[in-house]
């Protein structure tokens, strides 16, 4: 069944406004841009306000707008509330936040973290793992953009994917993470406010009481709350988001750019504010069954929903909400990896003695590359969205316990966080592939634990945190 | 066990609720810091 409720000319002239708008802010931003700390870190004095929202915008990502609603009309009431529980990961980053700025004020990436406190083996085998996680993401970001597009205009999947990439490449490229940091506030914002009137209008029009009367006698199992699908879903998304945030660089990039004493409220705050959306996003899903919709593919019973109950203009709400969604991801995706590929691999690796000057070109022509290889990695549209999402969650659950340790114990070894980043996430891809997607996480994290315990119990690095403030060059 | 009428909406309300006050949270710190010069 064709669902195209927005035509394919409202669709591109709601692109080009956006577009213009994110482009020209961008623009408008980077003028301010004179060091290589302002355009990858905002300058490293960003105030609460645009730090809270933008670890709120970056959390809500496709997944939560479309898979939010998807999971309610699969896994019912746990479903929402499970992937609601994702928010732990930005609650418990948040007092981590406060201890990555005060040991590495001068950091730049989570990569200079592992590699001064961990040493050059358990710093490749991490950059392995960040960046197989942070291409999935990117990927399954733009793969997104273009299933939006062809799903709700009919706009051909190459087309849309290639658009929104470019858009995304273009703002970053020209604001650095000032750019992405503004229009992640504009975009939370947009997100909020739509979620909302659809959620209310959904409350008001179908009512509570009609969807729990129908859902009740029709499917029972959406309002179970011993649905054991929806129970082991809950605990592999719990560690699944602990490991994305807690490695990703992403949120450290995010954590050093904050002014000092800001991270841990902005974390803290976000944490909270985001705890609800997945709530007022899914629960829309249970009253399509009462509405009499029973979408092809379950990921778009939120816009069939929204498209019900407003007419098209639902549906271009959902496009608006879901775009802003996707945009705010991917920017700070494209950001927090260039700064990972200029800072870890171009200066760690390749020019160890490159300057700041240099290092400002090579970011922005990484941040071009790194969206040219997402763009040709998309092309094929070689796998689903939730595939690629869940694949990974055996690489980033690796990552949770070397990253809580490293942090707060001195005695964790590199030696042995080598082998629980490699062992972990062996083991998360054998559980991959044997038993199901929803024990990758979970294998990942329990091996990576066990090694780091025994690493703890066998050998004491007593490791010097002065060396992480003066952020020792790799020999 | 399923989840009772009272407990569902209870549920949906506050989380409506508490994404009500997001934008108006966010909004008035962007004020604040606006005013006190510390946006950036």
């Amino acid at each position: 069944m064709d669902y195209n409720p927005i035509s394919i000319t409202t669709a591109l002239v709601i692109l080009v406004v956006f577009g213009a708008v994110w482009i020209f802010f961008g623009w408008w931003l980077g003028r301010k841009n004179k060091s290589l700390d302002d355009f990858m870190l905002a300058g490293r004095n960003v105030g609460l306000a645009f730090a809270g929202a933008t670890a709120m915008a970056t959390w809500i990502t496709s997944n939560t707008t479309l898979v939010a609603p998807q999971l309610t009309y699969e896994l019912g009431v746990w479903g929402m509330v499970g992937y609601s529980l994702a928010a732990l990961g930005l609650i418990l980053f948040a007092p981590m936040a406060k201890r990555i700025k005060e040991l590495m004020p001068e950091g730049y990436t989570c990569g200079d973290f592992i590699r001064v406190r961990y040493g050059k083996t358990a710093w490749i085998a991490f950059l392995v793992v960040s960046f197989c996680y942070a291409m999935g993401w990117l990927v399954s970001l733009g793969m997104a953009g273009g299933v939006l597009l062809n799903t709700l205009s009919g706009l051909s999947y190459h087309l849309g994917m290639t658009v929104i990439l470019a858009i995304c490449v273009g703002y970053t490229l020209l604001g650095g993470l000032r750019a992405v940091i503004a229009t992640d506030y504009v975009q939370t914002i947009i997100i909020i406010v739509g979620v909302l009137i659809i959620g209310f209008v959904c409350y008001q029009t179908v009512g509570l009481e009609k969807v729990y009367d129908y859902n009740k006698e029709h499917h029972p199992e959406l309002l179970n709350l011993l649905f054991p699908a929806a129970m082991m879903f809950l605990f592999n998304n719990i560690f699944f988001g602990l490991g994305e945030i807690f490695h990703s660089n992403v949120w450290w990039s995010r954590a050093l750019a904050f002014r000092p004493g800001i991270g841990r409220k902005a974390y803290f705050m976000s944490g909270f504010l985001w705890l609800p959306i997945p709530i007022v996003a899914g629960f829309i899903a249970l009253s399509a069954p009462v509405l009499g919709l029973y979408p092809d593919s379950s990921d778009m019973v939120g816009p069939m929903v929204a498209a019900n109950l407003l007419g098209d203009i639902g549906a271009i709400f959902v496009f608006i909400v879901v775009f802003s969604a996707l945009a705010s991801s991917l920017d700070s995706l494209l950001a927090a990896t260039s700064d990972l590929v200029t800072r870890d691999i171009y200066n760690g690796l390749i020019n160890k003695k490159a300057d700041k000057k240099t290092l400002h070109r090579i970011s922005k022509l990484v941040i071009l590359g790194l969206g040219f290889v997402t763009w040709l990695l998309c092309l094929p549209k070689i796998t689903t969205l939730g595939a690629l999402l869940n694949f990974t969650g055996a690489f980033v659950a690796s990552t949770i316990w070397p990253i809580v340790l490293g942090l707060y114990q001195r005695r964790m070894s590199g030696d042995f966080v080598t082998a629980a980043l490699v062992l972990g996430t062996v083991s998360g891809l054998i559980g991959y592939h044997t038993i199901g997607f929803y024990v990758a996480a979970l294998f990942s994290c329990i091996v990576s634990f066990v090694i780091c315990m025994i690493g703890l119990l066998v050998k004491n690095d007593n490791f010097d945190w002065q060396r992480l403030k003066s952020m020792e060059k790799t020999q | 066990m399923i989840i009772s009428l009272e407990t569902l909406e209870a549920l949906v309300l506050a989380a409506m609720a508490v994404t009500c006050l997001s934008p108006v949270i966010l909004i008035i710190l962007l004020i604040k810091d606006w005013l006190k010069e510390e946006l950036w």
